[in-house]
């Protein structure tokens, strides 16, 4: 019961946030309205067909996001396969990944989603902000101590302009050069340097701060790449090898793990609550890296303790996410010359369950794949609150389920197609917007709005269907009235379209037609990034 | 700003060189919308910034109607919703892991104490529309009749959906003070 003086405090507390957000936002100054640098034509590919040119939208603000993640990620930084040439060649990954699963999931938990990148990422790099590589530094692979990386400016920021990484930081004096101390997220104990126009973050979490001091004052930057002149170093430091900044907070946060694009196989357990919602979730990752790679953790938080695991050095990583104060523990080794592996879970799973888990991994083949895709599958379409509105199977291979969520009222589909594992859930009402920047009223025609999702190996949308709609249209980028299934199950109707795959995080846009049975366009819908 | 000054878009009605006056006036509380409804200030600044070059090209038709401010923030409001849902495309793969991912993405987010993070959190786990009526009720002390205007709601709806979220929040933040998530 909610009660009115309940109401009264949220009224009071959420005025107090309002003003809160109201006084940080001005201050920051109106930036100068400029429409020629706001613009990206983030298709200027030549291997794609022209298209008019469109604002940054949300692939920019991806952009953005992964700039402001990288300070974050950077240091933690991660992957070591982007820079073969600077990299010791014996400590470069060059191993394979092989496909790992838990002997036997704890009770309760289910597999819940397989992405099997292989040869394919499911991030499109070319579509980000380019953000260089991390260059790590320390007495030896296994004790890595700071790292360095060229950090971009924001997206759309005029020429010379600082990232908004550094507002408000406090400076700090480092010799010849404008500094900022930078500690937040998973960047501890760091500093942003000014380097010829640029910004280069260099952090540990455990490194000295006159060692830091040291490098940002000779610390280099050659367009998006940072290094520290060899014979400059300071005494006890050597180059360990480079990361790649997409494998955002692999290592400390593997939970996350999946998003950075190189990894190469993954697969989750998930643990449904009462209400449908995860309660617990286990991943399992491996991919090609190197020693450089699975310690890498250690400059990104000091909370991190060695283990051994499966005969190997094993490193185990502590996160707690606020404001929530939920635990995550990532546990990474290297289980040959050039393969590591990851087992993430949520704190409360225990750090002696999680090394039993990682101790009795086994692998499996690739023609086992798809069995485990079905199981995936099927085991979303039991749960709690959920109904299976239909079943069908695409012309291109993979089979799909619609699912309708009761508690969210929103729909989704599972699918047992290559790498589409679970799809974007899309739910909820309107939201959408027309061409003229006007919504899009909601109606019951095409009910909750459409699902999209997909990757590189295909892509599907989706959704609930009223009474009155006898037929969908889809007109967009390339696709000409694709076939559209129509399906009804336990008092639901719904539909499911096959769409060419999507390029990264780039969505093409669509438009989404419901009409009755006398072509009369009950209602439309876009889908667009 | 007032509910008066947001009825008007804060600029009044704009004239072919009205685009500019807007622009300055308007800028920051539809940041603060953007940053609230997505949970990232970049994020929010870079729906803004696609929001007003929009308005600008379409100025012919913007700057004709009684609140081009209104169009502007309908914009973000919406990009919003298209954002939040296009981060759970990326995240393909992922989207069962929702429940981490939430919490990573408010861990990476970080925001000024003051602006009381965990509040515009559960804002944002609200359903779509309440949690635009939500923000622009607060944020901008908007009345009922102009967030129905501005969203192509009906008051009524607008009125439902603030009071089912304001008991919402009421119950999921019980448990959360604002010191907690700084």
């Amino acid at each position: 019961v909610t009660d009115d003086r309940t109401l009264a405090a949220l009224d009071q507390r959420a005025r107090a946030a309002a003003t809160g957000v109201r006084a940080a936002v001005a201050e920051r100054p109106v930036p100068a309205f400029d429409p020629d640098l706001l613009r990206i034509d983030v298709d200027a590919r030549g291997d794609r067909p022209e298209r008019p040119p469109r604002s940054r939208s949300v692939v920019a603000v991806l952009a953005a996001a992964a700039a402001v993640l990288v300070v974050v990620a950077a240091v933690v930084a991660l992957m070591g396969t982007g820079d073969p040439d600077s990299a010791p060649t014996d400590r470069e990954g060059v191993g394979e990944a092989r496909r790992y699963v838990l002997d036997e999931a704890p009770e309760g938990y289910a597999l819940s989603s397989v992405l099997d990148t292989d040869e394919t990422l499911p991030f499109d790099p070319t579509s980000a902000q380019p953000v260089g590589p991390v260059a790590v530094y320390g007495p030896e692979v296994r004790t890595p101590r700071l790292g360095v990386l060229v950090y971009p400016p924001d997206p759309g920021a005029p020429p010379g302009a600082l990232p908004s990484l550094v507002d408000g930081q406090p400076e700090v004096e480092v010799p010849g050069r404008r500094a900022w101390e930078v500690d937040e997220g998973f960047v501890r104990n760091g500093i942003a340097v000014e380097v010829d126009g640029a910004v280069v973050v260099v952090a540990g979490a455990a490194a000295d701060r006159t060692e830091l001091v040291a490098v940002a004052a000779i610390v280099e930057a050659d367009g998006d790449r940072a290094t520290v002149p060899e014979g400059l170093l300071p005494e006890g430091l050597e180059h360990l090898g480079r990361a790649h900044y997409l494998d955002l907070m692999a290592g400390v946060d593997g939970l996350r793990s999946v998003d950075a694009g190189d990894r190469l196989w993954t697969v989750a357990y998930v643990q449904p609550g009462d209400d449908g919602e995860p309660q617990g979730v286990i991943a399992v990752s491996a991919a090609r890296g190197d020693a450089v790679r699975a310690r890498v953790p250690m400059l990104a938080t000091t909370d991190v303790e060695d283990v051994t695991v499966r005969g190997h050095d094993g490193l185990l990583a502590r996160t707690t996410f606020e404001p929530t104060g939920l635990g995550a523990l990532t546990l990474t080794w290297e289980e040959r010359p050039g393969e590591i592996v990851q087992v993430a879970g949520l704190d409360a799973l225990g750090e002696d369950v999680l090394l039993d888990l990682a101790e009795g991994l086994r692998t499996i083949e690739a023609d086992d794949v798809p069995t485990l895709r079905r199981d995936a599958m099927e085991a979303a379409a039991s749960g709690p609150g959920v109904t299976v509105v239909g079943r069908g199977a695409f012309a291109t291979g993979g089979d799909w389920i619609l699912l309708h969520h009761s508690d969210t009222d929103s729909t989704s589909i599972e699918t047992t197609a290559a790498n589409g594992g679970s799809s974007s859930t899309f739910g909820g009402s309107g939201g959408e917007i027309d061409a003229d920047g006007e919504p899009v009223p909601d109606t019951d025609a095409l009910r909750g709005g459409v699902g999209y999702g997909g990757g590189p190996d295909g892509a599907w949308a989706y959704g609930l269907l009223g009474d009155d709609v006898a037929e969908v249209v889809i007109r967009g980028d390339g696709v000409s009235s694709p076939p559209v299934t129509i399906v009804e199950g336990d008092g639901l109707r719904g539909w499911v379209a096959e769409l060419p795959a999507s390029r990264g995080s780039d969505v093409p846009a669509y438009e989404i037609r419901a009409l009755a049975a006398d072509g009369t366009v009950l209602q439309t819908r876009e889908i667009s990034s | 700003m007032t509910t008066d000054d947001v009825a008007t878009g804060g600029t009044g009605r704009a004239g072919p060189s009205g685009f500019d006056e807007m622009y300055r006036a308007d800028w920051h509380p539809v940041v603060a919308l953007g940053w609230t409804l997505t949970g990232s200030r970049t994020a929010g600044e870079e729906l803004a910034q696609d929001a007003f070059l929009d308005a600008y090209r379409r100025w012919g038709h913007v700057g004709s109607l009684d609140r081009p401010g209104a169009w502007v923030r309908r914009a973000v409001a919406n990009r919003a919703v298209s954002h939040r849902r296009h981060l759970r495309v990326v995240e393909a793969g992922t989207a069962r892991l929702a429940t981490a991912a939430r919490v990573a993405q408010s861990a990476h987010d970080t925001a000024p104490p003051d602006t009381d993070p965990a509040f515009w959190a559960a804002v944002r786990a609200l359903p779509e529309r309440q949690a635009q009526a939500v923000a622009l009720h607060y944020l901008e002390d908007m009345a009922v009749d102009d967030i129905a205007a501005l969203l192509a709601m009906r008051a009524s709806t607008v009125r439902v959906h603030l009071s089912r979220a304001r008991r919402t929040l009421a119950r999921t933040l019980s448990t959360i003070a604002p010191e907690e998530d700084a």
